[in-house]
């Protein structure tokens, strides 16, 4: 009965969530390279 | 944990450990840290402390610099300021009575200069011409008129 409670949680798909939280890091990679290359920029 | 969650745990820890090793190297071993001087002085005595008793721009070494410069409602002191090219110039500035700013437009000096505090910050200027040094710190009234340039040729 354990087991099969715990199970439950696996079932369901995280391909929508790894898909959203995947853009967020590109999105933050992205900016913090911007604003990394425009600091070296004027070094 | 699913399989995407661990993917996504380990990208987001690797990215985070690579954003601080960067700066931290950046930091630590160029010296490219904020400016962050902890010299005090007495705000009301700036006046007759070396080295602002004398403000000015100073040869200081080969190719090295120091601008020794006092902020006060609402003016740098010295004005103009004029450098070589390449030149390695340090700036050393306090307040005279409230919060100033310092930030040259273009460059990565940018700076907070309080009373009380002897702020130090150092840039190198490889293109000639004339930049802007502005106050960012809102001051007062006047505020907007506190402004100044710096020649580099
Ligand atoms: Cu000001």
């Amino acid at each position: 009965m354990a087991s099969a409670k715990k199970n439950t949680h696996q079932d369901h798909s995280a391909k929508g969530t790894i898909a959203s939280v995947s853009i967020v890091a590109i999105v933050i990679v992205l900016m913090w390279i911007g604003v990394f290359s425009l600091y070296m920029a004027r070094i | 944990m699913g399989k995407l969650e661990e993917t996504w745990m380990i990208v987001s820890v690797s990215i985070l450990v690579i954003f601080m090793a960067i700066v931290g190297y950046q930091t630590f071993a160029l010296g490219m840290g904020p400016p962050s001087n902890k010299d005090i002085i007495d705000p009301q005595k700036v006046d007759e402390q070396a080295p602002f008793d004398e403000p000015g721009v100073f040869e200081v070494g080969e190719n090295k610099y120091e601008v020794v410069m006092t902020l006060e409602t609402f003016a740098f002191n010295p004005g103009d300021i004029e450098v070589p090219v390449g030149a390695e110039v340090e700036f050393i500035m306090t307040s005279k009575d409230v919060s100033h700013g310092i930030q040259i437009p273009g460059t990565n000096l940018n700076a907070m200069v309080l009373p009380g505090h002897i702020q130090r910050i150092t840039q190198v200027f490889n293109e000639p011409g004339e930049y802007l040094i502005l106050c960012n710190e809102y001051c007062g009234i006047g505020h907007q008129a506190m402004f100044t340039k710096i020649t580099v040729k």
